[in-house]
């Protein structure tokens, strides 16, 4: 982790335009602000886009951050989460309400599920409709209400809600296949 | 097998972040998309430079207005080159020969030529100029008829070279000594000269109208004023004073490169030759520090999840874990900091006359600093080039030396009372400027290429 004055210091060399100092802060923050992208993204090309886009806004707006208010990496999110957010009005995301099924959010799973890796879990969460994959990353990841998701998405409340479920169940479904492929072994 | 919320299920393997990222490669990629560092100008450079653009702007159109064929110069003595009791004057483009108390003006009618009017036709202009002239004001020409050649009042001149042609006027200073109605230091407003314009009733009138309202102020002193506006660029020389280590490090780290300003000069005459000038000067210094350092870089080894089915039900799984390696590269890096200065620049300047159009300008002067203003950063008084301190964070922003200043232009004149200017300046502080806190003495000297021009006003 790094120091107060080292972050104090990046910050500085950074609104310098330095690229070392930018590089640094690249390299401190790049894992987070990159799987974030990807867990939005269907591809990694879309990803690197966003990436991108994200880092860019990052060092034009780093003289805003106060590090007072808040660790680095978490203003780094943030900026990162803004910036994939406002991707969808320009993309003119659109999400369909479709029936509201029994709301669960209990749905469970086994522990063994761990030997599934990141980067499988990831590439199943890119393989689902648009509109499921942004409201599951919202919700688990970005922890935010289905109230702020349907402000973001412009769309209602329980649409959200039923994307939700629709995304939860899909993806479970898609992890069990995977999982059975892969051991032999199914979910009791 | 326990079982857990998929929500939590999904945080933790999605959120261990784990997957490795080629961060070379996405930097490399970013890096074309970074916004560059740009050399900062200061504020005030934003404004002179609209203030210069709309002067020379006006300038131009100003020298663009339709001028007569006949036009009442305006030009001192002292902006004349007398040589044998003639003067020649270089911005009328006129020579004016003040022998016997007679005034004949030459002209030199190459415009007119190029204009295509016969000699013919400028003759029969230039008496009618004398006429409506002394319709005007009969006593100007009151003693034409005592002068010996009083009738010729233009001519070819005999030996004179080809196409040149003499108006000889009649204001002779009478034997009383009096002054006649245009006394000589008026004379030099009278005189014609040529700017290839086609010579109307309107003209004349304007002209007529000129006289008029120049009588009364021919008596006085003449006062001109011209304004200079002057862009310069060149390069910078620092010396440091000092000592210990932050002394040492910036003497070895830190590199000078340019200077830039622009002013605003206001001269007007002291002698024939020699003027004063009184401004305001903005200066943008840039400076350069090299740094050279061994930068740490954490590279981080992720190992795998190795899975391992040891019967029909159990699947035993090792992690083999992540490991950081530290690795050290050489770094060199550049950081600008710059200093900005506005002063007040006082020259006297001595103009050499190469020919009619043609000089050389030499001066010499001092500038009275008014403020400063640091940006950047630069090394502190630490043997780490890493170590930096805000550029003039403890310097006294009023208390600053005055600089030498020195120079030559070459001036050539573009049309009466418009000059423009090319050369070389100097200037040189005359004592360091310390930071209070280590004691760092620091001086700073250029030589600058200049170019710009010199417009009358008054």
């Amino acid at each position: 982790m790094l120091t107060v004055k080292e972050i104090q210091y990046i910050i500085h060399g950074c609104l310098d335009h330095d690229r070392i100092c930018q590089r640094k802060l690249f390299d401190f923050t790049s894992a987070k602000v990159m799987s974030t992208c990807k867990r939005y993204c269907t591809n990694h090309e879309d990803a690197r886009d966003l990436f991108q886009e994200a880092y860019i806004k990052i060092f034009k707006s780093l003289g805003s951050y106060n590090h007072t208010q808040g660790d680095l990496l978490g203003w780094v999110y943030s900026i990162t989460k803004n910036c994939i957010f406002s991707s969808f009005s320009k993309k003119k995301l659109e999400i369909f309400p479709i029936d509201e099924i029994s709301s669960d959010d209990n749905i469970l799973i086994q522990v063994d599920h761990d030997l599934l890796q990141e980067e499988e879990v990831l590439r199943e969460i890119q393989n689902l409709p648009d509109g499921y994959r942004i409201i599951l990353n919202m919700f688990v990841f970005d922890c935010m209400d289905h109230a702020a998701i349907a402000g973001i998405l412009g769309i209602s409340e329980s649409t959200s809600r039923s994307q939700l479920n629709r995304a939860r169940n899909l993806l479970k479904k898609k992890l069990e296949l995977l999982y059975n492929t892969k051991y032999e072994k199914s979910f009791i | 097998m326990k079982k857990v919320s998929f929500d939590h299920w999904l945080k933790l393997i999605i959120g261990k972040e784990s997957m490795p990222v080629d961060n070379d490669l996405e930097w490399e990629l970013l890096l074309p998309k970074l916004e560059k560092k740009r050399r900062r100008r200061g504020i005030v450079y934003w404004i002179l430079l609209p203030v210069t653009v709309t002067c020379l702007s006006l300038m131009y159109f100003v020298s663009m207005q339709p001028s007569s064929i006949f036009k009442i110069a305006s030009i001192p003595d002292s902006q004349s080159m007398e040589v044998n009791n003639v003067r020649k004057d270089d911005l009328t483009n006129t020579v004016i020969d003040k022998k016997n108390n007679q005034t004949n003006i030459l002209i030199h009618p190459q415009k007119l030529l190029s204009q295509k009017i016969s000699k013919q036709e400028l003759f029969t202009k230039a008496t009618q100029f004398k006429s409506d002239l002394t319709k005007n004001d009969p006593s100007l020409f009151a003693e034409q008829d005592n002068t010996a050649d009083g009738n010729s009042f233009i001519e070819k001149s005999q030996d004179s070279p080809n196409n040149l042609i003499i108006f000889q006027d009649s204001f002779s200073i009478n034997s009383s000594g009096q002054a006649p109605p245009f006394d000589s230091l008026s004379i030099s407003l009278l005189p014609v000269s040529i700017h290839g314009q086609l010579m109307n009733e309107q003209n004349f009138s304007s002209n007529l109208n000129l006289i008029e309202s120049s009588k009364n102020v021919r008596h006085k002193k003449s006062f001109k004023v011209d304004m200079c506006l002057l862009g310069t660029y060149g390069k910078l020389f620092q010396s440091l004073n000092g000592s210990g280590n932050g002394y040492l490090t910036r003497k070895t780290l830190e590199r000078p490169l340019d200077v830039f300003s622009a002013t605003i000069l206001f001269q007007t005459d002291l002698k024939s030759r020699l003027k004063f000038g009184i401004g305001l000067d903005y200066q943008y210094a840039l400076l350069q520090l090299n740094q050279h350092f061994l930068d740490t870089v954490t590279q981080i080894l992720y190992g795998v999840i190795v899975a391992e089915k040891t019967n029909a039900q159990n699947v035993v799984s090792y992690d083999t874990g992540s490991i950081n390696v530290r690795n050290f590269r050489n770094v060199s890096r550049k950081l600008y900091h710059s200093r900005t200065l506005l002063s007040i620049p006082a020259i006297i300047s001595y103009q050499y006359p190469l020919n009619r159009k043609w000089s050389l300008s030499y001066h010499a002067g001092i500038s009275v600093p008014v403020y400063q203003e640091f940006s950047g950063r630069i090394s502190n008084n630490s043997l780490r080039s890493l170590d930096l301190d805000n550029y003039g964070e403890n310097i006294s922003r009023n208390k600053l030396p005055c600089s030498v200043l020195y120079g030559m232009q070459v001036v050539y004149s573009i049309r009466p009372g418009i000059k423009w200017m090319l050369g070389l300046a100097g200037s040189s502080e005359i004592g360091y400027w310390r930071d209070l806190e280590n004691s760092i003495g620091e001086r700073h000297n250029s030589l600058r290429f200049q170019a710009g021009l010199s417009y009358r006003i008054r």
